[in-house]
């Protein structure tokens, strides 16, 4: 008897009939666009910050690199027959280098944390 | 968008889900539309409200649509899915706090009193029947009578233990016999 009932409810469960769609494909069509227009525009988004980010690195390191070598260079002429003092001069010009360029080490700085927070969040929502 | 498929209407399943897993969202939606009767029905037979089984069915088509690239077959879609949407229904339930582990009946049966033997047929019976088991009930016995799956397909998919799909199983259907038997004379 139980076999008979188990048969008869297989058979109850295959004739029950599928809902109508009633817009149902239609909301998940939607969601679906929604979501990959979302994903395009956040990728957009890290494009862009990646972009500002490396120029910004770009410009601070140009605009130290030369400052840090100018200022540097008399030291390292006049101090290479003075040996005892090469330690100083160096350092004295490398004071001197930081000094004058100290918005653009802020701004390489900056640039550094951007591109490091953006690769974390990245990452993260990944 | 579509790419690839001139006529996803037209095309067979296989090709709806290789262009789908390619991003074709047109070649996704005919997907949807062919499958979301067989989605809704077994998520309604799940839940007791028809309002929580379709969204469920929409969060568990989204999550298709975001996992599709795992899927490493086409003909291997329909369990895939299956086990997708009933994965769903027990993170849902599992946040309303629902119990499947113990083998108490979530719902005493009002009375023995079963349905009336109505004039549409067993399929309302049934429907209603159903909405009187147990969460955990109505969901073995949905898999294992309606989807056709085994004890152990059924703990594998939902991680419950064998005794307790075992149990489940055999109460609910107890309780449908009970509930579905012709009204005595």
């Amino acid at each position: 008897m139980n076999d008979d009932f188990n048969a008869d409810l297989k058979r109850a469960f295959a004739g029950l009939e599928d809902p109508p769609d009633a817009g149902f494909t239609a909301a998940v069509t939607h969601r679906v666009a929604g979501r990959e227009r979302a994903l395009a525009a956040r990728g957009w988004l890290n494009n862009a910050a990646y972009a500002v980010a490396g120029g910004a690195l770009a410009y601070a390191l140009a605009s130290y690199i030369p400052a840090l070598a100018s200022s540097l260079a008399p030291s390292v002429v006049e101090q290479v027959a003075r040996v005892s003092d090469l330690y100083g001069g160096f350092a004295g010009g490398l004071r001197q280098a930081t000094a004058s360029t100290i918005l653009p080490l802020i701004v390489m700085l900056g640039a550094l944390a951007g591109v490091g927070g953006v690769a974390v969040a990245r990452t993260v929502a990944d | 968008m579509a790419r690839g498929l001139v006529e996803p209407a037209q095309a067979s399943e296989a090709a709806l889900i290789l262009a789908a897993q390619a991003r074709d969202q047109a070649a996704f939606s005919e997907l949807v539309r062919r499958r979301q009767g067989w989605a809704r029905a077994l998520l309604r037979r799940m839940c007791r409200n028809d309002a929580e089984a379709d969204d469920l069915a929409q969060e568990a088509f989204m999550k298709a649509w975001e996992r599709l690239s795992d899927l490493e077959t086409p003909a291997a879609f329909a369990g895939w899915f299956r086990r997708i949407s009933v994965t769903t229904f027990l993170m849902a339930k599992r946040k309303q706090r629902a119990v499947f582990e113990t083998l108490d009946d979530g719902m005493e049966l009002a009375g023995d009193d079963p349905l009336p033997d109505s004039a549409a047929g067993a399929r309302i019976d049934l429907q209603r029947a159903l909405a009187r088991l147990s969460d955990g009930e109505r969901l073995c016995v949905t898999l294992n009578h309606g989807e056709g799956l085994s004890h152990s397909e059924i703990v594998d998919m939902t991680g419950l233990p064998l005794g307790t799909v075992k149990s489940h199983v055999q109460r609910g259907t107890e309780k449908l016999r009970k509930l579905l038997s012709p009204v005595a004379a």
